[in-house]
């Protein structure tokens, strides 16, 4: 957590900077409005902070115009400096001293998770519930890995469970997979500004794994490795668990010999690049690496900056659900015109964003998926 | 007024409700923060007053018209309420050419963003306005073109804004200026009505009305859609850097090169002063020396002509040959950091700014160090560089950090005051222009009749009062009335 000094000091530097990532902003880009540059919510942050205006919902909701992709970053002139990271300093401070100027749809979402043990679920299908007895089958009971399964794969794209499972397997691993164990890690919540609630949520979480005793964690959701790593090391909560996404671990058992491609896919695919593996946890090579390995993909990267490097996936609920929206109906209309057969998304929340408004004709495929297709 | 006394509610009811019935209930805003980001620019005098809670300017309203026909209709709304409009676009300007002096509606193009046409044969693209730079050139080079245009700001700034200032960018040496760029647009007049300049790329049909709305800074209608030129993506790009003794010596050799033909894309020579915090704290140059930097790009053997004929006019006349990477780290670290200009102005006594002037080169090197000694008459430091090369003159971009010693805001505008009236009273006495590419808007205007004369003036006041002789757009800006 930031101190009073380095806070303000930070937001007035960058309110002092003529908006000179305004143009990388998918938020921004869909709004139209001045007052959603990157700077310039960063100028409500200080105005707020500085006390020179009242915290109405109206005021605050400027703190949570934010999709948490930190494109941002791309193009900042300052190195100590992260936008999507003081809005939520400032939402957590908002959320501490007056509760009651939030958003109401900021506390719907909090009462959701709260209620339901995710902000993303939903009851499961029938279909849900038959692959997760499936997956129960597959699995081990007890073990040194554990598969934690993210809630949007949990609710509503289960297929990805399914590949990574298998991909484990392959590389002769016997994964624990506990899913109505788990408890949220709280990541969400976290960015919405409530800490005090992540925390608790962390430390749940944490005394989960801690029971059921395993050494290294897997997950297909770069979110939550995010949160179970760096988030939960900012939270105070701290632990020598190991922690992997899907990606670090394809490319770690690529090179190991422990996976093996054996099938060329002879298809155009254009990958969706997610933003906190990219940006939050920065891959070091990893996807590369993966997608040089399959033999017969033509594979097409965007730019990590620039109107191409904009996310279709957004990790903060907007406030403004339409604007959500665009910004996956932008991205896929850009994923549509490389006129690639499959589009290779990185998270599961990226798959499930674009498969709601990709045409049948393009596949979207979780990259878990297309391993699993070429190692068989 | 501070940001906390603006009123959440519509200050004219009445046009707010017909502007939501026109463009819908998402496209109009009364709200005191958007009134707040809608009140400056990068302009010191009210970026600085903004950053401290007031708001010194803020408009009404604000609206974000999707086409021509709901330009028009605001136009209409605004006219039946005797309201003022401030065309808006990336809002990046730092002369406060958008800034609101007298209220009304600030109307936004950016929902305008398409680029409508890409013609492969003839090298155009036609954009509408409101499409950020950036934008344009991600797409431009996702198909193997480029606009040729990167200004510092053009992360943030909108095409409508680069026509409305007549803006330039950093490979202008190469690609041209802005209005070099143009070849034809849309304008919506204050009338309402739309001017369509065809675009061709020469006519002899009078006088050139692309020229009369470049530049216009919104004075005279709202430009909505826009021509521009473009070229292939550059195959190849070599960069030089030459350390020469002072600044004279340095404009000599731009002006040799540039003279004999040939085209770097960029061209910049640095003073002793700013090319130490620029550039030689991190490349360990000699730092008693101006820096000449160039970027050539284009087509492969063209190029290596063209750079190795430059080469041998810098080394053959005076300037020491520092290999590429000055030109390099500039071009990767430092072309769009203003880190360099923020970082000086850090407590309330002090401000900074950038004034661009030109002139021809039997006076340039003069103005310079004219134009360094009337700045610093003054409690501040000057520095400043040459960055915009043309066969018969260039421009020079003269920087000044003053600390007036008084925390008194009075205090600091009335020294910034009186270094811009130092630096336009020299400017001019030497033959240059007051603002080679950043506009006039609020900070310039007083001095727009040492530019032009009283004769100069009254043209174009005689041209404001005929396209809007209800002077609704943009009020106050070039010095045209208020």
């Amino acid at each position: 957590m930031m101190d009073d000094a380095e806070f303000n000091e930070k937001l007035m530097r960058c309110t002092r900077c003529p908006d000179m990532c305004a143009c990388s902003c998918p938020v921004f880009n869909i709004m139209k409005c001045q007052s959603v540059t990157p700077s310039n919510k960063v100028h409500v942050a200080l105005l707020l902070s500085a006390g020179e205006i009242p915290p109405t919902p109206d005021a605050v909701e400027y703190l949570y115009q934010c999709n948490n992709c930190r494109l941002c970053t791309e193009w900042c002139i300052y190195d100590d400096l992260v936008v999507s990271d003081l809005l939520m300093e400032a939402r957590r401070r908002i959320v501490e001293e007056t509760k009651e100027s939030l958003p109401e749809y900021v506390n719907q979402i909090l009462k959701k998770a709260e209620k339901d043990g995710s902000p993303f679920a939903e009851t499961y299908s029938e279909a849900t519930r038959m692959v997760r007895d499936q997956l129960r089958s597959m699995t081990s009971p007890v073990g040194n890995v554990l598969y934690y399964e993210d809630c949007i794969s949990k609710y509503h794209q289960p297929e990805i469970t399914v590949s990574s499972l298998r991909l484990l397997k392959k590389a002769g691993l016997e994964p624990m997979y506990l899913p109505d164990q788990e408890p949220c890690c709280g990541a969400v919540i976290d960015m919405l500004g409530f800490r005090e609630r992540a925390y608790w949520a962390g430390e749940k979480t944490l005394d989960f794994l801690m029971n059921v005793n395993v050494e290294r964690i897997i997950t297909a959701s770069p979110l939550s490795a995010y949160q179970l790593t760096k988030g939960f090391n900012q939270l105070g909560l701290k632990h020598a668990l190991r922690v992997q996404t899907m990606v670090e671990f394809i490319a770690e058992n690529l090179v190991d010999g422990k996976l093996n491609v054996q099938n060329a896919l002879e298809k155009k695919a254009v990958v969706d690049d997610d933003p906190i593996l990219v940006r939050y946890l920065k891959d070091d090579g990893s996807l590369e690496m993966i997608f040089q390995s399959i033999p017969g993909l033509e594979v097409i990267r965007n730019e990590s900056f620039g109107l191409m490097g904009r996310p279709a996936v957004s990790y903060s609920p907007l406030p403004c659900s339409n604007v959500e929206k665009e910004i996956t109906l932008q991205k896929a209309e850009e994923h549509i015109k490389t006129g690639a057969d499959w589009i290779i998304t990185t998270s599961p929340k990226a798959k499930m964003d674009l498969s709601q408004v990709i045409p049948a004709s393009v596949k979207v495929l979780d990259i878990v998926e297309l391993i699993n297709n070429a190692v068989d | 007024m501070e940001v906390r006394e603006l009123d959440p509610q519509p200050r004219h009811p009445k046009a707010f409700q017909e502007l939501v019935e026109a463009l819908g209930e998402s496209w109009v805003s009364a709200q005191p923060i958007d009134r707040t980001s809608y009140s400056f620019d990068v302009w010191p005098i009210v970026a600085y007053q903004v950053h401290k809670g007031q708001v010194p300017y803020p408009p009404d309203l604000i609206v974000w018209p999707k086409n021509e026909d709901e330009i028009a209709r605001v136009i209409d709304i605004a006219r039946k309420h005797v309201l003022p409009i401030v065309p808006y676009a990336g809002g990046s300007g730092c002369v406060g050419g958008i800034v609101p002096v007298k209220g009304g509606i600030t109307l936004d193009v950016k929902r305008m963003d398409k680029i409508l046409s890409l013609d492969r044969e003839a090298l155009t693209v036609t954009v509408e306005a409101g499409i950020l730079l950036q934008t344009l050139e991600d797409s431009l080079q996702a198909e193997g073109y480029t606009l040729g245009h990167f200004p510092q700001s053009m992360h943030s700034a909108a095409v409508g804004g680069t026509v409305a200032h007549n803006g330039i960018g950093t490979f202008s040496t190469k690609y041209g200026k802005f209005d070099d760029m143009v070849l034809g647009m849309n304008v919506v007049l204050p009338n309402g009505r739309i001017v369509k300049i065809n675009p061709t790329p020469k006519r002899s049909t009078g006088p050139n009305l692309n020229e009369l709305f470049l530049g216009s800074e919104g004075t005279l209608g709202i430009v909505s859609q826009v021509t521009l030129k473009i070229h292939h993506a550059p195959q190849k790009r070599i960069f030089q850097a030459f350390a020469v003794p002072n600044m004279r010596l340095g404009l000599d050799l731009a002006r040799l090169v540039i003279q004999h033909d040939i085209k770097p894309a960029v061209v910049r020579l640095y003073d002793k002063i700013e090319g130490k915090g620029l550039l030689f704290e991190t490349l360990e140059i000699e730092d008693d020396v101006c820096l000449l930097l160039f970027i050539y790009e284009g087509f492969e053997e063209l190029i290596d002509l063209e750079a190795k004929t430059g080469k041998e006019i810098c080394v053959n006349n005076g300037g020491k040959d520092l290999g590429p990477d000055p030109a390099v780290y500039w071009y990767e670290k430092k072309r769009f950091d203003v880190r360099h200009y923020l970082s000086k102005t850090k407590g309330p006594s002090q401000i900074a700014d950038t004034l661009e002037i030109a002139a021809t080169w039997d006076k340039l090197a003069d103005l310079y160090y004219a134009v360094r000694d009337a700045m610093e008459q003054y409690p501040c430091r000057s520095m400043g560089h040459s960055s915009h090369i043309y066969p018969q003159g260039a421009n020079l971009y003269m920087i000044f950090f003053a600390d007036v010693g008084s925390e008194e805001w009075e205090d600091v505008e009335k020294v910034y005051s009186q270094i811009l009236n130092a630096t336009f009273e020299t400017c001019r006495k030497n033959g240059g222009t007051i603002s080679h590419h950043h506009g006039i808007g609020m900070a310039k205007k007083q001095w727009m009749t040492l530019e032009h004369g009283s004769t100069g003036m009254e043209v174009l006041r005689k041209v404001k009062n005929t396209l809007d002789p209800d002077n609704i757009m943009n009020p106050g800006k070039l010095g045209l009335g208020e």
